[in-house]
């Protein structure tokens, strides 16, 4: 039973009854309803409690703007959705919502205390409490303020909804279907010329039409409404307009980028646009402001705007006792006639002079104290207060883009320019008031900007004069009209409890600043993001410091302009879809031997191959041990691999890497550094001669792309005149690897048609040839310390080559290993990796490799090496540890200090720990680690502290090369 | 110019012969209500051609296709293409492994990346709207939309687009991102409806 409905009229289908739940109760309400209406139609007000002092609060609005009814609601997988205005929220079947930041029922709600100790939570008031005793801090005042604080909770389950992120394109964006947007897009549209002009049109209701669903006025000789269905029939022929509704435009960026949410109901529940646009026109309306008087936040007092959107859109009675407090006249007069129509009593209207000192009322407004010119009061009964202290342009998207609002003294709001940059504004969002102007302007403000856009391509097209804007001829509030003083918490900021006397706090305390007021007291910063405060907080202000309202300003503007999900921003990349994911040309047989992966910045690689019951430790361990002693294979296929060629490949290398590479035969490769600019180690690689003028780099996997852009960068903008081509070749080539005593026979047996002994194919070399009928490039380079082969086929044939691998492999004990494998051989043998040694912080020297640097050529980073901080001594260099009781673990991650360690104790760190493993080879731990003068301390003994493990083991420092010093096994 | 290899060495059975594996194990579901298809399209040959000093892009342009090519254009026909979206290179395409003679004195330009990338094909009615809501570029802006080529971010991944009809789009997507992009197109679909 609807008792608030109004027995007809209305634009909401009474042929179609929704049932909602509101608080566990079961409502009825309409297709075509919103929460707020359809809660206000079952004579239900009070909706939540306010966030500090846990004041009953009703609905205010009937839009965005709304400060007080936030709800959670229940989305169509059950789960809650919190900070949702009831305003903003279709009613559709089977809604559920609660009241929120009440317990245990907003009608009894035990936060409702607070307000007895209201004097002690005014501005600031945590800047200056929870500070005593100090002990209680983390006992008692942190766990009650995590408890109270915050609007809402979050579901912590998964995230349900389907969400997904499209872009669109457009010469002319329009948002705002009211009468200026209405009547822009069919100004646009109407000419012939126009026809190859794309247009968008977006409206955040789910309905086009803006206030010409709700205001009794007339545009064109017509009524509003009759006007908006004309307009829409018309719209709806054209083929270069496109229309969505449910769409907020949420967010203005650089270069006409528009970010907005569709909310649909299809195979996706809501869309992220990205849009781009030639010019914007913003027809978003405006806001009208409340006034601010003593407890004026009573459920039963509205904006006048949303007491007659109520009574027309949703044939809605919100009180049957109305009082009218406007400073406007025209509002004033629409406002009477609407509460008329609805058959509401209107007790009577504030006169210009007389203020409201208070209102009365538990849980909803029963009557309101007034006093008059002469001083004499009155109380007044009523259930309904309708106020308007005149509208604010909702300019926000305008200014999101820096362009500066100006505080216009005779309307008392923030006015936007006509146009800045390539946005235009238009209607209401440019200060017009009457429906009629509203939408002439639309249409000429369409007409300049589709001028514009035409002059982009036809330079004599003239641009119609910006027209200013229509003078207003209605009485427009002052200040003494908008705030009414008298006992009682007048609320400037009704979402987050601001006060006038939290204002006045604030700037006694000199935080006198419009964005130091805001923080301070938070004005502003609730969901509603202050568009029914800020400029009523601005009016104060100016009061309160004697400041022209123009000199104070405003403060910045940031999107989103109403709030957005995370989840419908991310959009349809989400769990394994987050980011693209490289997989390897092996990545298919992998997983047909079991292969366990792991990601690793962008691929995902093996990680260890694990046998039937087999632990990870297990399965490392084994496959360690099989490298070592027969032979394994491992996926190289992630290295960055670059041709080059021209007559100047040779150059062009010796000017990149730090190495000598004259020497450099075809058929042979060289391990290469690279350096940075600052001389600091970038990359290491090998550089291998295939032909005359004909080379091939690999770089590490985690910098194949840096490098890839810096050697681009270097041949296009340093050195253009060099004869260099360069090709990414590292997706053609898959790169198997195999490596153990073994390696050579497995070689053999894959049917080479070159010669694969040690004097014909010596180590740090490549051959060219085929793999039984498989081209191939096969390089002698080993990265585990074992004699190794990597052997390179192009990818579609790389499951042909592992197949024969395997088979050929069998007799030879052929084991697949991963990366977990080949770090723990790299560690044992002190091979390099980068993000571990190469950690943008080390030279070639400190990691005992400043024997390759040459001393002959200039190269990038040559100049920069040579300055004092990268020559002195005290450098951290790498070094090789060991426990000295040959049993502990060393701790990963560990510092490197003189003594042990004790909690509580501070110790100076010599060095740090960047690779540590127990050794299936060796038997014991070790580790590597960039010690102070390391290489001036083999034999030391000092100690391994981790604080984060609470652990201190002894170690000795030596070589950072465990396995094969000499390398005779790398060389076979 | 070393071809594909297309001959075996010690050839004794069926059983040894080469088999090129595709990039992706993706099927589209021909039971999707959009009727948008996304297919590996079968064995290719890509070679990327870069400018040098001694010689140019167009001069490669009209001496293996007898006309000149701008920056931004695409020539051939079938499944000969050649591609010049990056200033300094181009991207060709065929369907044999071995270049017309004409291409010799251009060799040292060429080299052979058909394994590197992947091509496929996204077919359907509503596959040139499809590509327009998920590529960050405008494909229905009229220089493009003569040029029919285009190198772009569908979603997030970087792609290079060539068409002859719009319910036809062929996309070349670096091999080891293919997979994942196929994955990407099915999770797409979903939404798409």
């Amino acid at each position: 039973m609807q008792k608030r409905r109004l027995a007809s009229g209305g634009i909401i289908d009474r042929d179609e009854k929704l049932y909602f739940g509101f608080n566990g109760r079961q409502y009825e309400g309409y297709a075509g309803d919103s929460l707020a209406s359809a809660l206000l139609a079952n004579d239900l007000s009070l909706i939540a409690r306010s966030i500090r002092y846990h004041r009953p609060r009703g609905i205010l609005s009937a839009g965005l703007e709304e400060p007080n009814a936030l709800v959670n609601c229940a989305d169509q997988h059950g789960v809650f959705v919190p900070n949702l205005k009831a305003t903003e929220v279709k009613l559709t079947q089977g809604l559920e919502a609660r009241s929120q930041n009440c317990w245990p029922d907003v009608t009894l709600d035990i936060g409702a205390l607070l307000q007895r100790v209201s004097a002690l939570l005014s501005a600031g008031f945590y800047y200056k409490t929870f500070m005593w005793p100090q002990q209680w801090w983390h006992r008692v005042y942190e766990k009650l303020i995590r408890r109270a604080a915050g609007q809402g909770r979050v579901s912590t389950g998964t995230d349900l909804k389907r969400y997904d992120r499209r872009n669109a394109h457009c010469d002319l964006l329009i948002i705002g279907s009211g009468p200026a947007g209405l009547g822009a897009a069919l100004a646009a549209v109407a000419p012939a010329t126009n026809a190859e002009i794309s247009i968008m049109l977006l409206e955040q209701d789910h309905v086009a039409g803006g206030s010409t669903l709700w205001e009794r006025c007339e545009i064109d000789a017509m009524p509003a409404r009759q006007w908006r269905e004309q307009a829409l029939a018309s719209l709806a022929q054209k083929p270069n307009i496109r229309i969505m509704c449910g769409t907020l435009a949420f967010g203005q960026y650089d270069h006409g980028q528009v970010r907005a949410i569709q909310r649909v109901a299809a195979s996706v529940d809501s869309i992220s646009w990205q849009i781009r646009a030639k010019r914007l026109l913003l027809a978003t309306g405006a806001t009208e402001n409340p006034l601010v008087f003593p407890t004026n936040d009573r459920p039963g007092i509205m904006l006048a705007s949303a007491v007659r959107h109520y009574i027309h859109r949703y044939a809605v009675v919100p009180g049957r006792r109305a009082l009218l407090a406007i400073t406007d006249a025209d509002e004033a007069g629409l406002t009477h006639e609407a509460l008329e129509s609805a058959g509401i009593e209107i007790v009577a209207t504030l006169q210009p002079g007389e203020h409201i000192v208070a209102t009365y009322g538990l849980q909803h407004l029963s009557a309101v104290g007034v006093i008059n010119k002469s001083g004499q009061g009155r109380r007044i009964r009523c259930d309904l207060l309708c106020v308007s202290a005149g509208w604010n342009p909702n300019a926000q998207l305008l200014a999101q883009l820096g362009a500066q609002l100006d505080f216009e003294p005779s309307t008392g709001s923030l006015l936007p320019p006509a146009q800045a940059g390539i946005t235009l504004t238009s209607g209401a969002c440019r200060g017009l008031s009457a429906m009629q102007d509203c939408m002439l302007d639309g249409r000429l403000q369409a007409q300049q900007a589709i001028a514009q856009i035409k002059q982009q391509t036809v330079a004599d097209i003239e641009l119609p004069e910006i027209v200013r804007c229509a003078s207003v001829t209605s009485s427009k509030p002052v200040l003494s009209d908008v705030f009414h003083d008298g006992r009682g918490q007048a609320f400037v900021d009704l979402q987050n409890d601001v006060t006038r006397a939290d204002l006045e706090q604030a700037v006694s305390e000199g935080y006198d600043h419009v964005e130091l007021a805001k923080r301070y007291t938070t004005t502003g910063m609730g969901t509603d993001q202050g568009k029914t405060s800020w400029v009523n907080a601005i009016r104060e202000m100016t009061r309160i410091t004697g400041q022209e309202s123009s000199m104070l300003g405003h403060t910045t503007f940031r999107p989103p302009c109403s709030p957005v999900s995370i989840g419908a921003l991310v959009g349809a990349d989400v769990n394994r879809h987050m980011a693209p994911l490289r997989q390897t040309p092996f990545h298919r047989d992998f997983a047909d031997s079991a292969c366990v992966f792991q990601t690793s910045g962008d691929w995902l690689y093996s990680r260890y191959f694990p046998l039937a019951d087999e632990s990870m430790e297990q399965a490392i361990r084994r496959e360690v041990l099989a490298v070592r002693s027969t032979v394994g294979c491992v996926d190289m296929s992630t290295l960055g691999k670059i041709d080059i060629k021209g007559g100047d490949a040779l150059e062009f290398l010796t000017r990149i890497y730090c190495n000598n590479l004259d020497g450099l035969e075809q058929g042979r490769l060289r391990y290469a550094l690279m350096l940075r600019e600052d001389g600091i180690l970038f990359d290491d690689g090998t550089v291998s001669q295939l032909g005359p003028q004909h080379y091939l780099v690999t770089t590490t996997t985690a910098n194949s792309a840096a490098v890839w852009r810096s050697m681009n960068k270097l041949a296009q903008l340093r050195w253009p005149s060099l004869d260099v081509q360069l090709t990414s070749v590292s997706d053609h080539w898959a790169s198997l690897a195999i490596a153990g005593p073994k390696a050579r026979a497995l070689l053999a047996a894959l049917n080479p048609d070159f010669d694969v002994e040690r004097e014909h194919f010596p180590y740090a070399s490549v051959r060219q040839g085929s793999l039984g009928g498989i081209d191939c490039r096969v390089f002698s380079v080993s990265f585990s310390g074992e004699l190794s082969y990597e052997i390179n086929v192009p990818a579609g044939f790389a499951s042909a080559l592992y197949q024969r691998v395997l088979e050929g492999g069998v007799e030879f004990g052929i084991t697949p290993y991963g990366l977990e494998a080949l770090d723990v051989l790299r560690i044992e043998k002190g091979h390099l990796s980068v993000g571990s040694e190469i950690d943008g912080r080390t030279t070639p020297a400190d990691l005992g490799l400043g024997k390759l640097v040459s001393t002959r050529k200039a190269f990038i980073g040559s100049s920069l090496l040579q300055r004092p901080a990268l020559q002195q001594a005290g450098r951290l260099q790498l070094v090789g540890l060991t426990a000295t009781d040959g049993q502990s673990q060393i701790p990963p991650a560990a510092h490197i200090c003189e003594q042990t360690w004790q909690p509580g104790q501070s110790l100076r760190s010599q060095g740090k720990m960047s690779a540590a493993v127990s050794s299936p080879t060796l038997g014991y731990s070790i580790a590597l680690a960039l010690l102070e003068n390391g290489q001036q301390r083999w034999g030391e003994k000092l100690w391994a502290v981790s604080p984060l493990t609470r652990q201190s083991v002894e170690v000795v420092v030596g070589a950072s090369c465990f396995i094969d010093p000499d390398g005779s096994r790398v060389r076979g | 110019m070393p071809a594909v290899s297309s001959t075996l060495m010690g050839v004794e059975s069926v059983a040894d012969l080469v088999y090129r594996q595709a990039a992706t194990s993706h099927t589209t579901s021909r039971t999707s209500k959009s009727g948008l298809t996304l297919d590996e399209i079968e064995t290719r040959y890509l070679w990327s051609i870069q400018a040098s000093r001694k010689h140019d892009l167009r001069a490669f342009a009209r001496t293996v296709f007898g006309e000149a090519l701008e920056f931004g254009e695409m020539l051939g026909a079938d499944s000969t293409r050649l591609l010049h979206l990056w200033p300094h290179k181009a991207l060709l395409l065929c369907a044999q492994p071995e270049l017309p003679d004409s291409s010799r004195p251009f060799s040292s330009m060429l080299t052979d990346v058909s394994h590197g990338l992947c091509e496929l094909g996204l077919g359907g009615e509503q596959a040139f709207e499809f590509l327009a809501c998920y590529s960050s570029a405008n494909p229905v802006q009229t220089r493009i939309h003569e040029t029919r080529n285009l190198r772009c971010l569908f979603g997030q991944y970087q792609v290079t687009l060539w068409w002859d009809q719009r319910d036809d789009i062929r996309i070349l997507i670096d091999r080891s991102y293919a997979q994942s992009f196929c994955d990407y197109f099915e999770h797409l679909l979903q939404r798409w409806g």
